[in-house]
């Protein structure tokens, strides 16, 4: 449907103007995002959406991490863009594996704080260990609170 | 479930909107979905599964549809409507659908044949959750109950959400006037014969009673009991035997409107259902009679 095309384009065109905002916002902790990357990040957001099977209407959810994580000790200029990607992709996968049952901020939290915490800036521990073990819980009942404490 | 039928408006051809017209719906659609998603979400989450979207768009669907059919105002005309105003009528209509619903509920139980079956049992029992989980707001084309026993005459799948509900529990209510024209004793001996343990099994009550007692009508019988013996069977098939499918259509309407007139079936929906139930019959009677053999249409004991 051709209506559907121009909603994405414009959903394109205000997570760039977003993502160039963030800019002004992150480089006084040495961070900043070219046009380039910030159209391969914004391409990569809807890639992450279709491949997990889900659909964003409004404001996408890269703003958020960008402010969220920009501030982390483990994040660095050289692999920015890539963390900021990973970090898109295994929200999207772990809003689906908790059921929806988390918030974005509090999911977004709890990513940060394990990040910075036990995960010592390792992607991989963050999604296959701490965030798996979250959405379990979730499943059951858990309240995501306790944040780096599992 | 298959919800196509319920997106004929955004087919341009099917309501003569031009493509122009079609385009703004589905903006206006899609403005909806974006809306009621953040509903849903409480503002939580950006995103959301594609299946919930669907099932959310899928509700916009219906209650704009309900609303326009309801209105008979041209979705030309709708396209000028603020949408999320449109919205809180189609609510206002399902609430008085409820309402209605909830009224046949009360009578249907009260009218309950005086024959156990597991399953109509079950599936009002379930009825019942379905006016506790029913959501207007965001899921009003689900049936989110479970609705095993079946009708003589289906519900058809072009209904949703309450209006199947509703026309659920009118059809019931009908087959449960009929069935309580005659003595329990005579349901539990007919449907013993139709399935031994009728009580546990997935069967419609209605539709083996009616059958036999149209048998009766048609044999030009006056008593109240429901047994067609053997002898009876011989005179129906000799009867029948050399009639066309078109010829049996035409005794079986005329058989079917006295025999509601003789158990006072007052309202022409009744009539109209035990017609219908007898008409459907025909394809089955007539292979019977080729083969000379009633006994899978009318019961004996």
């Amino acid at each position: 449907m051709t209506f559907a095309l121009e909603t994405i384009k414009l959903q394109q065109l205000a997570a760039i103007q977003e993502l160039q905002e963030c800019n002004q916002f992150t480089e006084k902790f040495g961070l900043t995002l070219t046009e380039a990357q910030i159209q391969r990040l914004v391409n990569e957001r809807f890639e992450a959406l279709q491949e997990n099977g889900r659909i964003e209407f409004g404001e996408g959810v890269l703003k958020k991490l960008v402010y969220a994580f920009c501030s982390s000790p483990y994040l660095y200029q050289f692999d920015y863009e890539d963390t900021i990607a990973a970090l898109q992709e295994t929200f999207y996968y772990f809003k689906n594996e908790s059921d929806d049952r988390l918030s974005d901020d509090e999911l977004i939290t709890f990513m940060k704080q394990t990040f910075d915490g036990k995960a010592q800036g390792s992607l991989e521990y963050l999604a296959e260990t701490s965030l798996e073990e979250l959405c379990r819980k979730t499943r059951y009942g858990y309240s995501p609170d306790g944040g780096d404490s599992l | 479930m298959n919800t196509s039928a319920l997106f004929p408006f955004t087919d341009p051809s099917a309501n003569d909107l031009s493509l122009q017209d079609t385009e703004q719906l589905q903006i206006k659609l899609w403005q909806l979905v974006s809306y009621q998603s953040k509903r849903y979400t409480m503002g939580d989450s950006s995103s959301l599964r594609i299946e919930t979207a669907e099932e959310l768009f899928t509700s916009i669907c219906f209650l704009l549809q309900l609303y326009q059919i309801e209105t008979h105002i041209p979705w030309q005309k709708l396209l000028d409507s603020n949408f999320k105003e449109l919205l809180k009528e189609s609510r206002s209509l399902v609430k008085a659908r409820i309402a209605q619903a909830k009224s046949l509920y009360a009578r249907t139980q009260q009218s309950l044949p005086k024959i156990k079956n597991d399953f109509l049992e079950d599936t009002l029992t379930n009825i019942g959750i379905f006016f506790q989980k029913y959501d207007i707001y965001f899921f009003a084309h689900q049936i989110p109950c479970i609705i095993d026993y079946p009708l003589a005459c289906p519900v058809p799948e072009t209904l949703y959400g309450i209006e199947y509900i509703l026309q659920y529990l009118q059809q019931l209510l009908i087959e449960n006037h009929f069935l309580q024209c005659f003595p329990s004793m005579d349901l539990n001996c007919l449907l013993s014969v139709y399935i031994p343990d009728y009580e546990s099994s997935l069967i419609n009550l209605y539709e083996p009673v009616a059958i036999n007692a149209w048998g009766h009508q048609l044999l030009v019988q006056t008593n109240n009991t429901l047994n067609i013996s053997h002898q009876e069977k011989v005179l129906l098939q000799q009867r029948f035997q050399h009639l066309s499918s078109p010829e049996l259509h035409v005794i079986a309407a005329a058989s079917a409107k006295k025999l509601a007139s003789e158990l006072s079936l007052s309202t022409p929906i009744e009539t109209d259902y035990l017609q219908h139930t007898i008409d459907s019959l025909i394809p089955r009677l007539k292979v019977a009679l080729n083969a000379q053999n009633l006994n899978g249409i009318f019961m004996s004991w």
